[in-house]
């Protein structure tokens, strides 16, 4: 879930006011969230990250975003806000930032995570679309980055996203079961069999719930589980224990 | 349980690049039949693949026959390009198309390499706005770049001269999430435009568009099969809006542009 504004979208939507007590409304237990600013602005992003927190104790906890342009104040964020005042994981963005996955530039990231335990979740996105910015953010580039850090505890945001990319996705997870690579079905990813696909090809344990709002409607992600055709364990590994064993919740 | 659904965007067919995005008369059925777990009278509007892809004309003429043999189908054209200066024969081809059960045209212009504009298509917008047939236009097909450079004031031009057409935006596989700015001006600015569902997926996106402009200028499209049966019907039926605002969403919306349609008007002239 992203509070915060962004001003390329939602233009005259009031989201932030309405966002968490729908959530609720829909029985959401807890939601780790990523501040919208935090992508863009480190220090403000903290700072409404912890306020979102403290505003919603209890439920809310979050993420602070790793920047592969200010390394070393990243890293010191990390150093000083993981584990504390329910700051749970790190969130990349290689599009936004305009990062390979695959970049030195994120080596300090990995090393981090794998000493304090930490689990990442990236953007990432099929590579083959007009956006030519999504090519940075290709699901596909974990595999070598898991081969390197077998330790790594990495969660693949999106799925790989659109256009059916999810089908490669599910063939480099299968060859790389082993590793601690997740995925999330946040997102505008509603295809028809995706969520039965990955639980059948990959297992329900790898499979986190994400809902990406407000860039989609909880609702419809929520829909998109409960209406899927898998078990009711398959259901509550996706909406509750795989995230309570990754991030200790 | 609902009274009515019309489902404006269902395909039907084979789909050249999926067997999983194809549908057949079985996996309409099972559409069908989870429709009527939630629907008394649900009606599903097919477009037909073969005619997207190869043959306007052959493969609406086969659509034509198989929705015949339902109650529950109905159908939607796919602008034949072979009608451009061809304004005369496009009339009766409409009419014809209109008493197989056709009810809404689409047209394809970056697939099918034509221009769209008010100016370039003017005398077909003129017979359209004539029986105020309705227009759905796919998001994908007035994107230029294909990167969200999309064409929002062709839309307007056209909905502005030709003001009895039923311009309805398809999302496609658009990322519609990001263009409320774009709708809330072209929802303030086009009386007759409507926005089709299955891709207003943004949170509150349906709640906003109808608190601000009304549930009418909303159509439900489920974008079977590429999202699953329940996606775009279940998000309507548990909108957080009013009832009699999901009924007009679910149908009484369609039913009205549909109701509309007037080839009278046309003998008339």
């Amino acid at each position: 879930m992203h509070p915060g504004k962004y001003v390329s979208s939602f233009v005259n939507s009031d989201f932030e006011a309405r966002l968490c007590n729908e959530v609720k409304k829909l029985n959401f237990v807890k939601v780790i969230v990523i501040h919208n600013s935090f992508f863009f602005e480190p220090d403000k992003g903290l700072r409404l990250t912890l306020d979102f927190i403290r505003s919603n104790p209890g439920f809310a906890s979050g993420y602070l975003v790793y920047n592969p342009h200010y390394i070393e104040k990243s890293v010191n964020i990390i150093k000083d806000n993981f584990g504390r005042n329910g700051i749970v994981g790190v969130k990349m963005h290689p599009e936004d930032h305009r990062c390979y996955i695959t970049d030195e530039k994120y080596e300090p990231l990995w090393k981090i995570a794998i000493e304090k335990n930490i689990p990442v979740l990236s953007h990432t996105w099929n590579p083959d679309v007009a956006s030519s910015s999504q090519k940075y953010a290709d699901a596909l580039l974990f595999e070598s980055i898991a081969k390197k850090y077998p330790g790594l505890k990495v969660i693949l945001g999106h799925a790989g996203a659109k256009d059916y990319y999810y089908y490669k996705v599910i063939k480099m997870l299968k060859k790389n079961i082993d590793k601690n690579i997740f995925i999330d079905i946040a997102g505008d990813i509603f295809y028809r069999g995706m969520v039965e696909l990955f639980v059948s090809e990959i297992g329900s344990e790898k499979i986190l719930f994400g809902s990406d709002s407000p860039w989609t409607d909880p609702l419809l992600t929520l829909l998109s589980v409960l209406r899927a055709n898998i078990s009711k364990k398959d259901k509550q590994n996706i909406f509750y224990n795989n995230a309570a064993d990754l991030f200790n919740l | 349980m609902i009274e009515n659904i019309i489902d404006l965007n269902c395909w039907f067919g084979n789909h050249y690049l999926s067997e999983e995005l194809s549908v057949d008369e079985k996996k309409l059925k099972g559409y069908h039949d989870y429709l009527q777990t939630v629907c008394k009278n649900p009606v599903i509007t097919l477009s037909s693949y073969y005619s997207l892809f190869c043959d306007p004309v052959g493969g609406d003429e086969e659509l034509g026959e198989f929705i015949a043999g339902y109650n529950f189908l109905s159908g939607c054209l796919i602008f034949p390009n072979c009608f451009i200066s061809r304004e005369d024969e496009f009339v009766s081809y409409l009419e014809k198309k209109y008493l197989n059960g056709f009810r809404f045209l689409r047209i394809y212009p970056k697939t099918h390499k034509y221009l769209a504009d008010a100016r370039s298509m003017g005398s077909i917008y003129n017979i359209l706005d004539m029986c105020s047939f309705p227009l759905v236009i796919n998001i994908d097909e007035i994107d230029i770049t294909g990167n969200k450079v999309i064409d929002w004031t062709m839309v307007m031009d056209i909905s502005d001269r030709f003001p009895n057409i039923p311009i309805i935006l398809d999302g496609g596989n658009a990322k519609e999430l990001m263009f409320n700015g774009y709708f809330f001006q072209l929802l303030e600015n086009c009386s007759n435009l409507f926005l089709e569902s299955h891709n207003l997926l943004a949170f509150n996106q349906v709640e906003d568009i109808s608190g601000k402009f009304g549930a009418s200028r909303i159509l439900l499209g489920s974008n079977f099969t590429v999202y699953p049966a329940f996606l775009s019907v279940e998000r309507i039926i548990f909108a957080r809006i009013e009832d009699i605002e999901k009924k007009k969403i679910l149908a009484d919306n369609a039913r009205g542009l549909i109701e509309g349609i007037d080839f009278e008007r046309i003998k008339g002239i």
